[in-house]
Protein backbone atom coordinates (compact mmCIF):
# COMPACT_ATOMS: atom_id res chain seq x y z
CA UNK A 1 0.00 0.00 0.00
CA UNK A 2 1.63 3.24 -1.18
CA UNK A 3 -0.13 6.41 -0.16
CA UNK A 4 0.70 9.82 -1.55
CA UNK A 5 1.88 12.53 0.76
CA UNK A 6 -1.22 14.73 0.51
CA UNK A 7 -0.25 17.02 3.33
CA UNK A 8 3.03 17.91 1.67
CA UNK A 9 4.90 17.20 4.84
CA UNK A 10 8.63 16.93 4.50
CA UNK A 11 8.53 13.17 4.46
CA UNK A 12 11.48 12.57 2.16
CA UNK A 13 12.36 8.94 2.31
CA UNK A 14 9.37 8.21 4.49
CA UNK A 15 5.95 7.08 3.48
CA UNK A 16 2.70 6.38 5.23
CA UNK A 17 3.39 2.69 5.10
CA UNK A 18 6.55 2.93 7.13
CA UNK A 19 4.89 5.35 9.53
CA UNK A 20 2.05 2.91 10.06
CA UNK A 21 4.57 0.17 10.58
CA UNK A 22 6.37 2.25 13.19
CA UNK A 23 3.10 2.89 14.97
CA UNK A 24 2.19 -0.76 14.84
CA UNK A 25 5.47 -1.78 16.38
CA UNK A 26 5.12 0.88 19.02
CA UNK A 27 1.69 -0.52 19.98
CA UNK A 28 3.08 -3.99 19.95
CA UNK A 29 6.01 -2.80 22.03
CA UNK A 30 3.74 -1.30 24.67
CA UNK A 31 1.88 -4.54 24.92
CA UNK A 32 5.08 -6.56 25.25
CA UNK A 33 6.63 -4.10 27.69
CA UNK A 34 3.51 -4.26 29.82
CA UNK A 35 3.80 -8.02 30.07
CA UNK A 36 7.58 -8.04 30.60
CA UNK A 37 7.49 -5.45 33.36
CA UNK A 38 4.39 -6.67 35.11
CA UNK A 39 5.39 -10.33 35.31
CA UNK A 40 8.37 -9.79 37.64
CA UNK A 41 6.34 -7.18 39.51
CA UNK A 42 3.55 -9.70 40.01
CA UNK A 43 5.96 -12.01 41.68
CA UNK A 44 7.52 -9.29 43.86
CA UNK A 45 4.17 -7.85 44.90
CA UNK A 46 2.73 -11.25 45.75
CA UNK A 47 5.73 -12.13 47.91
CA UNK A 48 5.58 -8.89 49.85
CA UNK A 49 1.80 -9.06 50.24
CA UNK A 50 2.08 -12.61 51.57
CA UNK A 51 4.46 -11.36 54.27
CA UNK A 52 2.29 -8.41 55.12
CA UNK A 53 -0.93 -10.37 55.25
CA UNK A 54 0.73 -12.81 57.61
CA UNK A 55 2.20 -10.18 59.90
CA UNK A 56 -1.20 -8.45 60.17
CA UNK A 57 -2.81 -11.57 61.54
CA UNK A 58 -3.03 -11.81 65.32
CA UNK A 59 -1.76 -15.31 65.33
CA UNK A 60 0.77 -15.13 62.56
CA UNK A 61 2.44 -18.17 61.17
CA UNK A 62 6.18 -18.24 61.46
CA UNK A 63 7.57 -19.28 58.13
CA UNK A 64 10.48 -21.67 58.05
CA UNK A 65 13.91 -20.19 57.40
CA UNK A 66 14.03 -22.02 54.05
CA UNK A 67 10.73 -20.52 53.00
CA UNK A 68 11.77 -17.01 53.95
CA UNK A 69 15.11 -17.39 52.19
CA UNK A 70 13.37 -18.62 49.09
CA UNK A 71 10.83 -15.81 48.99
CA UNK A 72 13.52 -13.21 49.53
CA UNK A 73 15.73 -14.76 46.85
CA UNK A 74 12.86 -14.65 44.42
CA UNK A 75 12.21 -10.99 45.15
CA UNK A 76 15.88 -10.35 44.47
CA UNK A 77 15.94 -12.30 41.21
CA UNK A 78 12.77 -10.62 39.94
CA UNK A 79 14.13 -7.19 40.83
CA UNK A 80 17.24 -7.97 38.83
CA UNK A 81 15.04 -8.96 35.92
CA UNK A 82 13.35 -5.57 36.10
CA UNK A 83 16.62 -3.69 36.37
CA UNK A 84 17.88 -5.48 33.27
CA UNK A 85 14.86 -4.31 31.26
CA UNK A 86 15.21 -0.75 32.52
CA UNK A 87 18.95 -0.74 31.72
CA UNK A 88 18.18 -1.84 28.18
CA UNK A 89 15.64 0.95 27.81
CA UNK A 90 18.14 3.48 29.12
CA UNK A 91 20.72 2.17 26.67
CA UNK A 92 18.48 2.70 23.68
CA UNK A 93 17.77 6.21 24.75
CA UNK A 94 21.54 6.76 25.11
CA UNK A 95 22.03 5.35 21.63
CA UNK A 96 19.41 7.68 20.19
CA UNK A 97 21.06 10.72 21.70
CA UNK A 98 24.57 9.56 20.88
CA UNK A 99 25.49 9.13 24.53
CA UNK A 100 26.48 5.50 24.51
CA UNK A 101 30.12 6.24 25.15
CA UNK A 102 32.81 3.58 24.85
CA UNK A 103 35.72 3.73 27.26
CA UNK A 104 38.39 1.69 25.56
CA UNK A 105 41.30 -0.09 27.16
CA UNK A 106 43.41 -3.00 26.06
CA UNK A 107 42.29 -6.23 27.69
CA UNK A 108 42.45 -10.01 27.37
CA UNK A 109 39.29 -11.00 25.52
CA UNK A 110 39.99 -14.72 25.91
CA UNK A 111 39.85 -14.45 29.69
CA UNK A 112 36.66 -12.42 29.53
CA UNK A 113 34.95 -15.00 27.31
CA UNK A 114 36.14 -17.89 29.49
CA UNK A 115 34.61 -16.21 32.51
CA UNK A 116 31.36 -15.53 30.71
CA UNK A 117 30.71 -19.15 29.78
CA UNK A 118 28.75 -21.48 32.01
CA UNK A 119 30.79 -24.60 32.78
CA UNK A 120 28.86 -27.12 30.73
CA UNK A 121 29.17 -25.30 27.40
CA UNK A 122 31.38 -26.77 24.71
CA UNK A 123 33.83 -24.15 23.57
CA UNK A 124 37.01 -23.49 21.73
CA UNK A 125 38.66 -20.39 23.10
CA UNK A 126 42.11 -19.45 21.81
CA UNK A 127 44.04 -17.96 24.67
CA UNK A 128 45.58 -14.52 24.94
CA UNK A 129 43.56 -12.72 22.33
CA UNK A 130 43.77 -9.04 23.16
CA UNK A 131 41.44 -6.29 22.07
CA UNK A 132 41.19 -2.55 22.55
CA UNK A 133 37.67 -1.82 23.67
CA UNK A 134 35.10 -1.10 26.33
CA UNK A 135 35.31 -4.21 28.47
CA UNK A 136 31.89 -3.95 30.12
CA UNK A 137 30.12 -3.11 26.88
CA UNK A 138 31.76 -5.97 25.01
CA UNK A 139 30.72 -8.33 27.81
CA UNK A 140 27.20 -6.95 27.48
CA UNK A 141 27.10 -7.57 23.71
CA UNK A 142 28.46 -11.08 24.02
CA UNK A 143 26.06 -11.88 26.84
CA UNK A 144 23.12 -10.91 24.66
CA UNK A 145 24.21 -13.41 22.02
CA UNK A 146 24.99 -16.14 24.54
CA UNK A 147 21.71 -15.66 26.38
CA UNK A 148 19.77 -15.68 23.14
CA UNK A 149 21.36 -18.99 22.18
CA UNK A 150 20.17 -20.38 25.49
CA UNK A 151 16.70 -18.84 25.27
CA UNK A 152 16.00 -19.69 21.64
CA UNK A 153 18.13 -22.86 21.57
CA UNK A 154 15.38 -25.32 22.55
CA UNK A 155 17.60 -26.55 25.36
CA UNK A 156 20.04 -28.18 22.94
CA UNK A 157 23.81 -27.83 23.36
CA UNK A 158 25.46 -24.67 22.06
CA UNK A 159 28.99 -24.17 20.76
CA UNK A 160 31.13 -21.13 21.43
CA UNK A 161 34.31 -20.17 19.64
CA UNK A 162 36.83 -17.38 19.97
CA UNK A 163 39.61 -17.38 17.39
CA UNK A 164 42.12 -14.99 15.93
CA UNK A 165 42.97 -14.67 12.25
CA UNK A 166 45.49 -12.47 10.48
CA UNK A 167 43.18 -9.49 10.28
CA UNK A 168 40.30 -10.29 12.58
CA UNK A 169 39.03 -11.71 15.83
CA UNK A 170 35.96 -13.92 15.59
CA UNK A 171 33.58 -14.74 18.42
CA UNK A 172 30.82 -17.11 17.43
CA UNK A 173 27.90 -18.81 19.12
CA UNK A 174 26.09 -21.66 17.44
CA UNK A 175 22.80 -23.09 18.62
CA UNK A 176 20.45 -25.79 17.36
CA UNK A 177 17.29 -23.92 18.19
CA UNK A 178 14.33 -22.42 16.39
CA UNK A 179 16.35 -20.70 13.66
CA UNK A 180 15.46 -17.39 11.99
CA UNK A 181 13.96 -16.89 8.53
CA UNK A 182 15.92 -14.77 6.00
CA UNK A 183 13.44 -11.85 6.27
CA UNK A 184 13.60 -11.89 10.06
CA UNK A 185 17.41 -12.00 10.06
CA UNK A 186 17.45 -8.39 8.88
CA UNK A 187 14.68 -7.23 11.15
CA UNK A 188 15.88 -8.56 14.51
CA UNK A 189 18.73 -6.05 14.78
CA UNK A 190 16.27 -3.19 14.88
CA UNK A 191 14.71 -1.80 18.01
CA UNK A 192 11.80 -3.79 19.48
CA UNK A 193 11.86 -6.29 16.64
CA UNK A 194 11.19 -9.86 17.62
CA UNK A 195 10.74 -12.91 15.46
CA UNK A 196 8.93 -15.10 17.98
CA UNK A 197 5.47 -14.61 19.45
CA UNK A 198 5.67 -12.85 22.81
CA UNK A 199 3.97 -15.79 24.45
CA UNK A 200 6.66 -18.27 23.36
CA UNK A 201 9.82 -16.73 24.77
CA UNK A 202 9.58 -13.51 26.74
CA UNK A 203 11.72 -10.52 25.83
CA UNK A 204 11.39 -6.95 24.61
CA UNK A 205 13.51 -7.09 21.48
CA UNK A 206 16.28 -4.70 22.46
CA UNK A 207 19.21 -7.03 23.05
CA UNK A 208 20.53 -7.39 19.51
CA UNK A 209 19.94 -3.74 18.71
CA UNK A 210 22.16 -2.73 21.61
CA UNK A 211 24.71 -5.49 20.95
CA UNK A 212 24.99 -4.41 17.33
CA UNK A 213 25.46 -0.80 18.34
CA UNK A 214 28.26 -1.77 20.75
CA UNK A 215 30.00 -3.97 18.19
CA UNK A 216 29.77 -1.28 15.51
CA UNK A 217 31.27 1.26 17.91
CA UNK A 218 34.29 -1.04 17.91
CA UNK A 219 34.36 -1.17 14.11
CA UNK A 220 33.06 -4.70 14.30
CA UNK A 221 30.16 -6.49 12.71
CA UNK A 222 27.59 -9.09 13.79
CA UNK A 223 26.75 -11.67 11.16
CA UNK A 224 23.95 -14.18 11.44
CA UNK A 225 23.59 -17.46 9.59
CA UNK A 226 20.47 -19.41 10.29
CA UNK A 227 17.95 -21.82 8.98
CA UNK A 228 14.46 -22.28 10.37
CA UNK A 229 14.28 -25.39 12.51
CA UNK A 230 18.01 -26.02 12.26
CA UNK A 231 19.53 -23.38 14.48
CA UNK A 232 21.50 -20.17 14.26
CA UNK A 233 25.08 -18.98 14.36
CA UNK A 234 25.83 -15.45 15.48
CA UNK A 235 29.33 -14.29 14.65
CA UNK A 236 30.96 -11.16 15.95
CA UNK A 237 33.92 -10.01 13.88
CA UNK A 238 36.36 -7.46 15.24
CA UNK A 239 39.24 -6.01 13.28
CA UNK A 240 42.54 -7.15 14.69
CA UNK A 241 44.76 -4.23 15.49
CA UNK A 242 48.44 -4.72 14.63
CA UNK A 243 49.75 -3.06 17.76
CA UNK A 244 47.98 -5.46 20.14
CA UNK B 1 -10.52 -33.51 51.29
CA UNK B 2 -11.45 -30.45 49.25
CA UNK B 3 -11.86 -29.59 45.61
CA UNK B 4 -8.58 -27.87 45.01
CA UNK B 5 -8.00 -24.62 43.21
CA UNK B 6 -6.00 -24.99 40.05
CA UNK B 7 -3.27 -22.54 39.04
CA UNK B 8 -1.90 -22.49 35.50
CA UNK B 9 0.97 -20.06 34.88
CA UNK B 10 4.19 -20.42 32.91
CA UNK B 11 6.14 -18.18 35.30
CA UNK B 12 7.61 -20.46 37.99
CA UNK B 13 7.85 -17.79 40.67
CA UNK B 14 4.37 -16.45 40.16
CA UNK B 15 2.90 -19.94 40.22
CA UNK B 16 4.78 -20.88 43.34
CA UNK B 17 3.86 -17.84 45.36
CA UNK B 18 0.20 -18.07 44.30
CA UNK B 19 0.11 -21.65 45.59
CA UNK B 20 1.96 -20.65 48.73
CA UNK B 21 -0.46 -17.84 49.48
CA UNK B 22 -3.44 -20.18 49.13
CA UNK B 23 -1.79 -22.85 51.24
CA UNK B 24 -1.59 -20.41 54.16
CA UNK B 25 -5.29 -19.73 53.84
CA UNK B 26 -5.96 -23.44 54.09
CA UNK B 27 -6.78 -23.72 50.40
CA UNK B 28 -5.32 -26.64 48.58
CA UNK B 29 -4.04 -25.91 45.08
CA UNK B 30 -2.60 -27.78 42.11
CA UNK B 31 -0.11 -25.83 40.01
CA UNK B 32 0.60 -26.42 36.31
CA UNK B 33 3.30 -24.78 34.18
CA UNK B 34 1.30 -25.06 30.98
CA UNK B 35 -2.25 -25.38 29.72
CA UNK B 36 -1.37 -28.68 28.08
CA UNK B 37 -0.16 -30.21 31.34
CA UNK B 38 -3.31 -28.99 33.03
CA UNK B 39 -5.56 -30.54 30.40
CA UNK B 40 -3.70 -33.85 30.51
CA UNK B 41 -4.18 -34.06 34.26
CA UNK B 42 -7.64 -32.60 34.66
CA UNK B 43 -9.25 -34.55 31.84
CA UNK B 44 -8.47 -37.77 33.70
CA UNK B 45 -10.22 -36.77 36.91
CA UNK B 46 -13.60 -38.20 37.75
CA UNK B 47 -16.22 -35.45 38.19
CA UNK B 48 -16.12 -35.90 41.96
CA UNK B 49 -12.54 -34.70 42.07
CA UNK B 50 -12.68 -31.72 39.74
CA UNK B 51 -11.17 -28.46 40.95
CA UNK B 52 -13.54 -25.84 42.27
CA UNK B 53 -11.85 -22.98 40.42
CA UNK B 54 -9.14 -22.48 37.80
CA UNK B 55 -6.77 -19.51 37.64
CA UNK B 56 -5.17 -19.46 34.22
CA UNK B 57 -2.57 -17.04 32.88
CA UNK B 58 -3.26 -15.37 29.54
CA UNK B 59 0.21 -15.20 28.00
CA UNK B 60 1.68 -18.69 27.81
CA UNK B 61 3.51 -20.59 25.07
CA UNK B 62 1.75 -23.11 22.87
CA UNK B 63 -1.71 -22.65 24.37
CA UNK B 64 -2.68 -19.33 25.93
CA UNK B 65 -5.17 -18.92 28.76
CA UNK B 66 -8.06 -17.88 26.56
CA UNK B 67 -7.51 -20.81 24.22
CA UNK B 68 -7.46 -23.09 27.24
CA UNK B 69 -10.78 -21.78 28.53
CA UNK B 70 -12.42 -22.04 25.14
CA UNK B 71 -11.08 -25.55 24.65
CA UNK B 72 -12.36 -26.71 28.03
CA UNK B 73 -15.82 -25.35 27.31
CA UNK B 74 -15.95 -26.95 23.89
CA UNK B 75 -14.32 -30.29 24.61
CA UNK B 76 -15.67 -30.93 28.11
CA UNK B 77 -18.89 -28.91 28.27
CA UNK B 78 -20.34 -30.92 31.16
CA UNK B 79 -17.27 -31.28 33.35
CA UNK B 80 -14.14 -29.13 33.05
CA UNK B 81 -16.00 -26.60 30.94
CA UNK B 82 -18.30 -25.79 33.85
CA UNK B 83 -15.61 -24.93 36.34
CA UNK B 84 -15.37 -21.18 37.02
CA UNK B 85 -12.30 -19.74 35.29
CA UNK B 86 -10.27 -16.66 36.14
CA UNK B 87 -7.95 -15.30 33.47
CA UNK B 88 -4.93 -13.51 34.91
CA UNK B 89 -3.14 -11.10 32.65
CA UNK B 90 -0.19 -8.73 32.63
CA UNK B 91 -1.09 -7.33 29.25
CA UNK B 92 -2.50 -3.89 28.57
CA UNK B 93 -6.08 -3.53 29.69
CA UNK B 94 -7.03 -2.69 26.07
CA UNK B 95 -5.72 -6.02 24.85
CA UNK B 96 -8.17 -7.94 26.98
CA UNK B 97 -11.13 -5.58 26.74
CA UNK B 98 -13.35 -8.03 24.95
CA UNK B 99 -13.73 -11.18 26.99
CA UNK B 100 -16.03 -14.07 26.22
CA UNK B 101 -18.97 -14.33 28.63
CA UNK B 102 -18.44 -15.63 32.12
CA UNK B 103 -14.70 -15.15 32.35
CA UNK B 104 -13.41 -13.19 35.29
CA UNK B 105 -10.30 -11.14 34.61
CA UNK B 106 -7.57 -10.78 37.21
CA UNK B 107 -5.05 -8.06 36.46
CA UNK B 108 -1.37 -8.58 37.17
CA UNK B 109 0.29 -7.45 39.41
CA UNK B 110 -2.25 -9.39 41.42
CA UNK B 111 -3.81 -7.92 44.53
CA UNK B 112 -3.39 -10.68 47.10
CA UNK B 113 -6.53 -9.96 49.12
CA UNK B 114 -8.60 -9.89 45.96
CA UNK B 115 -7.03 -13.13 44.76
CA UNK B 116 -7.71 -14.89 48.05
CA UNK B 117 -11.25 -13.56 48.16
CA UNK B 118 -12.00 -15.04 44.73
CA UNK B 119 -10.42 -18.35 45.71
CA UNK B 120 -12.41 -18.54 48.96
CA UNK B 121 -15.68 -17.73 47.25
CA UNK B 122 -15.33 -20.77 45.04
CA UNK B 123 -13.43 -23.18 47.24
CA UNK B 124 -15.75 -25.83 48.50
CA UNK B 125 -15.37 -29.02 50.45
CA UNK B 126 -15.56 -32.10 48.29
CA UNK B 127 -18.77 -33.42 49.87
CA UNK B 128 -20.72 -30.24 49.24
CA UNK B 129 -19.60 -29.96 45.67
CA UNK B 130 -22.60 -31.64 44.07
CA UNK B 131 -23.65 -28.43 42.34
CA UNK B 132 -20.97 -28.70 39.69
CA UNK B 133 -22.28 -31.93 38.17
N1 LIG C 1 19.80 -17.56 18.72
C1 LIG C 1 18.60 -17.20 18.22
N2 LIG C 1 17.79 -18.13 17.62
C2 LIG C 1 16.59 -17.77 17.12
N3 LIG C 1 16.09 -16.53 17.15
C3 LIG C 1 16.83 -15.57 17.73
C4 LIG C 1 18.13 -15.84 18.28
N4 LIG C 1 18.62 -14.69 18.78
C5 LIG C 1 17.69 -13.75 18.54
N5 LIG C 1 16.62 -14.27 17.90
C6 LIG C 1 15.41 -13.54 17.46
O1 LIG C 1 15.73 -12.17 17.42
C7 LIG C 1 14.77 -11.42 18.19
C8 LIG C 1 15.44 -10.20 18.80
O2 LIG C 1 16.39 -10.60 19.79
P1 LIG C 1 16.83 -9.59 20.91
O3 LIG C 1 17.08 -8.27 20.27
O4 LIG C 1 17.95 -10.18 21.67
O5 LIG C 1 15.54 -9.37 21.83
P2 LIG C 1 14.61 -10.39 22.64
O6 LIG C 1 15.36 -11.66 22.80
O7 LIG C 1 14.32 -9.67 23.89
O8 LIG C 1 13.40 -10.56 21.77
C9 LIG C 1 14.24 -12.41 19.18
O9 LIG C 1 12.95 -12.03 19.61
C10 LIG C 1 14.24 -13.70 18.38
O10 LIG C 1 13.08 -13.77 17.59
MG1 LIG D 1 2.70 -15.85 31.27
Amino acid sequence: MKVSNKMNLPLDGLNLESLMETLFYREEFLSIASHELKTPLTSIKLQTQVFRRNSKKEKNTSYSKEKVDRLVDQIDIQSTRLIKIIDDMLDISRIRTGQLVMTKTKFNLSEVVEELLPAQISSKIESNIFINGDRERIIQAMSVILNNAARYGRGLPIKVRLVQRKTKIIFSVQDQGYGISPEDQKRIFQRFQRAVPASEVSGIGLGLFIANEIVESHNGKIIVKSEIGQGSTFKVNFKREESL
Amino acid sequence: MNHPVCIIDDDDDVREVMSFALEYEGIQSIPFASAMQAEAYLSNLTPDYLPSLIFVDFMMPEMDGLEFINLMRKKYPDTLGRIPMVLSTARLAEDTDVMPAGIVKLEKPIDLDHFIRIAKEHYSPLEKHASVS
